[in-house]
């Protein structure tokens, strides 16, 4: 299982029968699950699976953000490691680059790590790192992640778009989103 | 009428396709090619492409020239037709398109160990495609399903990863896979290679894995097993004079001495810590790669991490830190130890030299970070 990846994301789209897409409107901006709450973006597209939450304006093709929690002996099922507590930030970040690299479905080896760095989530210290890739077709896409971890588990909120027109439009939203994130 | 014309049309196109199929016999017959052939051609250029459009390729001018010159060495005759190219993908593996495009994994690169070795498995791939392989595997009534699903999704699908690994999985039947090993075994004879080396690199890569615990990777997957091939390719071996054939040991070290290295980097950053382990854990590693090295090790049994690792792990960075003392991954290592050890001196005197030796880091934030925490005594 890789951290809900393009593919994933087309798998659950494609499913259909078990979700649905809900468009977020201002009644339904306020998110609440067992691990986490958010403040979706108005007018995005969003479809919830068994471990995370997937959100896009335009299609997922074109932009999404996920929002994924992970119990920690599920973390990097790619890799088949384990996150803890007690895990460093730069620690997490490693584990979550060989997770994507792993699951290959991203563009290893085009995948550049522009930045990796210490980011806040919550409160909590995590990572932040922004990384860009070609998909087979030659299309630059760009991503952004941030995780964390608590006691529950680990937290990965992701956004996804190519680099020509979408990525910085709606980079912003995805700002907003991590920020009224409470775990 | 409509439909009487289309069974016409399927019959002549079978009757076709039953013509046999003989291996090139020099230069001019990559230039008449049939109509199947050419739109087999055709969908392998685009796959070259799509390699090339998505950053997949190693960009190594000097490296790909030698293994040009290989190739060349191996089928003088078709100089104009064959091309290699690596693939930057640390997973064992490399394969034939029909067009003469020839593709070897940086992964495979790393682990052979001289010129004759990597002589063997373009030998190999170089017969797919003097033999027209996939033209034959396409006629084929056993694996016609398989191969056209392989390869209409081969220039069809987007994911790179997927792409590759179809060109191998829905690569060739026993027998072609056979005939490649034989052929290329004489390839190899008269290009005045060690052919004693042919068995040498697939026991290499058994032992690899076996070791790794993993599916037979793609170079492998629908070939013969590998002892199979292990043992046919020593019977081949006894059957001719192997004497003062070229190994080209030096030549080879030479040329991937770098990509060995940048390999070991790649395996940690996939969390692959058992390929690593299995390069440096052996007594003559270290004749091979620079003493940095040492810090891979060390890096490979911490993400390992089974009893006992910690010390292990400690050990190498020492080591590297004693032979390598210019190499600053090795501090940053040793700060991150005795940081969650409890040693904030230390660990900030680790951090301070690692930051020292490399100012431009990119890691350069968690690392202000850490030494912050450890001066606030968190």
């Amino acid at each position: 299982m890789k951290l809900l990846s393009g593919a994933i994301v087309l798998i659950l789209v494609l499913a259909g029968c078990a979700t649905t897409w809900i468009k977020v409107d201002d009644a339904g901006r306020s998110y609440k699950n067992e691990h986490y709450s958010s403040t979706l973006p108005t007018g995005w597209m969003r479809l919830e699976s068994d471990d995370g939450l997937v959100l896009s304006k335009d299609g997922i093709l074109l932009q999404y953000i996920s929002i994924l929690f992970r119990p920690h002996k599920k973390a990097f099922e790619e890799i088949e490691k384990d996150s803890s507590p007690a895990m460093l930030p730069s620690e997490l970040a490693e584990l979550t680059i060989a997770e994507i690299k792993a699951g290959q479905d991203e563009g290893l080896p085009s995948l550049r790590i522009l930045r990796n760095e210490p980011a806040e989530i919550a409160g909590h210290t995590g990572f932040g790192i922004h990384l860009q890739y070609k998909t087979a077709d030659g299309l630059r896409m760009e991503m952004l992640l941030r995780g964390v971890v608590n006691d529950n588990g680990f937290y990965l909120i992701k956004y996804s778009a190519p680099t020509l027109h979408y990525f910085n439009r709606d980079r912003q939203v995805y700002e907003t989103l991590v920020e009224s994130i409470q775990l | 009428m409509r439909n009487t014309l289309l069974v016409l049309a399927m019959m002549l196109l079978t009757a076709c396709e039953s013509t046999p199929i003989r291996p090139m016999q020099g230069l001019d017959d990559t230039r008449s090619l049939s109509p199947e052939e050419r739109r087999l051609w055709h969908s392998a250029g685009e796959m070259d492409e799509k390699l090339e459009n998505a950053d997949y390729l190693y960009e190594d001018v000097a490296l790909q020239a030698y293994l040009e010159t290989v190739m060349q060495r191996i089928y003088p005759e078709y100089a104009d037709s064959i091309s290699v190219r690596i693939v930057d993908s640390p997973s064992l593996n490399a394969f034939a398109l029909p067009n003469g495009s020839i593709y070897i994994n940086t992964g495979m690169l790393s682990r052979l160990e001289n010129e004759a070795q990597v002589a063997t498995v373009l030998a190999h791939e170089g017969v797919h495609f003097t033999h027209k392989h996939s033209l034959q595997q396409r006629r084929s009534q056993k694996n016609s399903t398989a191969f056209s699903t392989g390869f209409g999704m081969v220039v069809g699908i987007p994911a790179l990863g997927d792409l590759i690994a179809l060109s191998s999985i829905y690569g060739f039947s026993k027998e072609l896979e056979r005939e490649a090993d034989a052929e290329g075994f004489k390839r190899l004879q008269s290009a005045g290679y060690d052919v004693s080396q042919a068995p040498v690199t697939f026991e290499f890569l058994l032992a690899e894995v076996e070791a790794l615990e993993i599916d037979e990777p793609y170079f492998f997957s629908t070939h013969p097993g590998l002892e199979e091939r292990i043992q046919s390719f020593r019977e081949l071996v006894e059957q001719h004079d192997k004497t003062n054939g070229y190994q080209g040991t030096e030549a080879y070290r030479t040329q991937v001495d770098k990509l060995q290295l940048e390999l070991l980097a790649d395996y940690l950053e996939l969390s692959q810590h058992q390929s690593v382990l299995l390069i440096l854990d052996r007594p003559d590693a270290f004749n091979r790669y620079p003493p940095s090295a040492w810090y891979h090790l060390g890096e490979a049994y911490r993400l390992r991490n089974e009893e006992g690792d910690t010390d292990r792990s400690v050990s190498a960075y020492r080591k590297a830190v004693q032979q390598a003392p210019e190499f600053a991954p090795t501090y940053r290592a040793l700060g991150m130890y005795y940081m969650k050890n409890n040693e904030p001196v230390l660990a900030d005197n680790y951090f301070n030299q690692y930051l020292e030796l490399h100012p431009d880091a990119t890691d350069r934030d968690y690392i202000e970070y850490y030494r912050s925490g450890l001066k606030a005594g968190k």
